[in-house]
């Protein structure tokens, strides 16, 4: 897949994923790894993206005497996944017709 | 936690160098999380190395990340372009349109000009190097330290070009850099308008700071270099007027009986031409290290050249200001000369008894003459073409568009015409 496009698909899914509640790196890694094929590690620098431009903040609580970073997403966040969103419904609509075209050549 | 975990950790810490220190702690601090979260989790040290990339790869991809980040905190000349794009189309009431082509005519120019001081700065540095390796190039092989120290003013002053030109280049970034903001914030959507980061921003950055280092060790380097052999402290005092640190006195005694004929003519040193006690013709010359005096009498002509040995770079330029030396001709009282010739292209002339017909000449020095005493007005022609002519310690003389002549013919009695002209200096009769 594109690198770009696989970028802005990432912060979609991350987004996505914090709408339904907070959550922390390890566990928002294993709920991506059933989505999209992206390396586990690769997250990170996802997080800190979105983190500098202000759609998700983070912050710490203990748990089994460590602390552990959890993410939420931010007013921000909501705008940028909605913009995803749109997007993302003229994506579909070119893949419809991209595939459609195939299935007529095929 | 498992031996090879802890050495992930510990080589992903080692691979993450370079990366500013709070950046660098988040990250180890993630990937612990992560990894002991996994533990917890009841996975395979085996199997939580398998999902995970290398320590290289994954602090590759954070290093990416963090300078496009940079990049768009930071939007520079190569985003500017795109901003302006991007406005065209955003922008659609007349009015703003007509602002904003305004406001970015008038950023572009300054930017532009100021871009421009930047290559001009640029450009006389290298010809400032190139002028002084020149100079130095013309001076005698056995003068070594000359020209070492001419080479090294070179590097000096292009060095101080270069910072210049650095400086403004800075300017002219930063200005960009918040004309750009500017028109970004102006815009509704400031986070689209840079589609295309800088990656590599952050390494440039670096580079700068390298170059200013560069610049700096460039003017020390010159600065030592030119300072060591003494050279910069001579010009300095000649620009300043002031007398050579070491000058040896010459001096030559001639018969008056021999001599019908003077001719003098120094570059920078002043001549003064005075009665003196003796029955004999007295030269003498304060003789500095770059100047060679150069005396003759030959079929009874006395003629004083002084010669510059080529020890000091740009010495046309620099022989326009006198250094203070004086070459002094005292002649017996009621010497009679057929010609009398002074003439000094830096330095002053004194004739302080005007009994001899004589010419005089110089281009930026000036020229006093005293009348000498008793003896009847002596027919004058003073000529300057920049300075002025004071008779009496007032102005005289008729000015024209290029030039100031004055002209003094006693009707009876006069006998020796003095003969006074100077391009820049300006001329003093008592």
């Amino acid at each position: 897949m594109d690198a770009q496009m696989k970028k802005g698909l990432l912060d979609a899914c991350v987004l996505h994923i914090l709408l339904k509640g907070d959550t922390y790196g390890y566990k928002l890694t294993q709920e991506m790894s059933g989505i999209m094929d992206a390396s586990e590690s690769a997250l990170y620098p996802v997080l800190r993206r979105l983190e500098s431009q202000g759609c998700l903040e983070t912050y710490s609580a203990e748990h089994s005497g460590r602390l552990r970073r959890y993410y939420r997403i931010t007013t921000e966040g909501v705008v940028r996944l909605n913009e995803y969103k749109e997007e993302l419904t003229e994506l579909k609509n070119i893949i419809d017709f991209i595939t459609g075209g195939d299935e007529k050549n095929g | 936690m498992d031996e090879r975990l802890k050495t992930f950790l510990e080589e992903l810490k080692v691979q993450l160098a370079g990366l500013p220190e709070l950046e660098k702690m988040e990250a180890l601090d993630y990937y612990t999380e992560y990894v002991s979260d996994a533990v917890d989790e009841g996975v395979s040290p085996d199997e939580i190395l398998s999902r995970l990339d290398s320590p290289e790869k994954i602090a590759a991809m954070i290093k990416a990340e963090t300078s496009i980040r940079k990049a768009q905190s930071n939007p520079g000349l190569k985003n500017y372009s795109s901003v302006v794009k991007y406005a065209r189309f955003s922008i659609t009431r007349p009015i703003s349109i007509f602002l904003f082509s305004i406001i970015i005519f008038c950023t572009y120019s300054i930017a532009f000009s100021l871009f421009l001081v930047t290559i001009a700065a640029a450009a006389g540095a290298c010809l400032v190097f190139a002028a002084c390796t020149y100079e130095a190039l013309r001076m005698p092989f056995t003068y070594i330290t000359g020209i070492i120290s001419t080479i090294g003013i070179g590097i000096f002053l292009s060095g101080v070009l270069i910072l210049t030109a650095y400086l403004f280049f800075i300017l002219c970034r930063l200005f960009i850099r918040m004309s750009t903001g500017l028109i970004a914030r102006m815009l509704r959507k400031p986070g689209r308008s840079f589609p295309e980061f800088n990656e590599d921003a952050y390494e440039k950055k670096a580079n700068k700071s390298r170059a200013l280092k560069a610049g700096l060790f460039i003017i020390t380097a010159g600065l030592i270099i030119s300072l060591s052999t003494g050279l910069p402290i001579k010009l300095f005092m000649i620009f300043n007027s002031m007398k050579p640190a070491n000058v040896t006195m010459r001096e030559w005694s001639y018969n008056a009986a021999d001599i019908r004929d003077i001719s003098m003519n120094t570059a920078h040193s002043h001549i003064r031409l005075e009665e003196g006690k003796s029955d004999k013709i007295e030269v003498s010359y304060e003789q500095s290290d770059w100047m060679d005096p150069e005396i003759s009498d030959k079929d009874g002509k006395l003629s004083f050249k002084e010669k510059f040995n080529g020890r000091i770079p740009f010495f046309p330029l620099i022989s326009m200001h006198e250094n203070n030396a004086e070459l002094t001709i005292r002649l017996p009282a009621g010497y009679n000369a057929e010609v009398i010739s002074l003439e000094s292209r830096g330095g002053f002339i004194w004739v302080d008894s005007a009994n001899y017909p004589a010419e005089v000449r110089t281009y930026t020095g000036s020229i006093y003459l005293k009348p000498g005493v008793g003896e009847p007005t002596p027919s004058v022609k003073a000529v300057t073409s920049t300075g002025t002519i004071q008779v009496s310690e007032k102005d005289a003389g008729k000015k024209t568009a290029n030039k100031t002549v004055y002209e003094n013919v006693p009707s009876a009695g006069s006998k020796s015409i003095m003969d006074l002209e100077t391009d820049r200096g300006s001329i003093f009769i008592d």
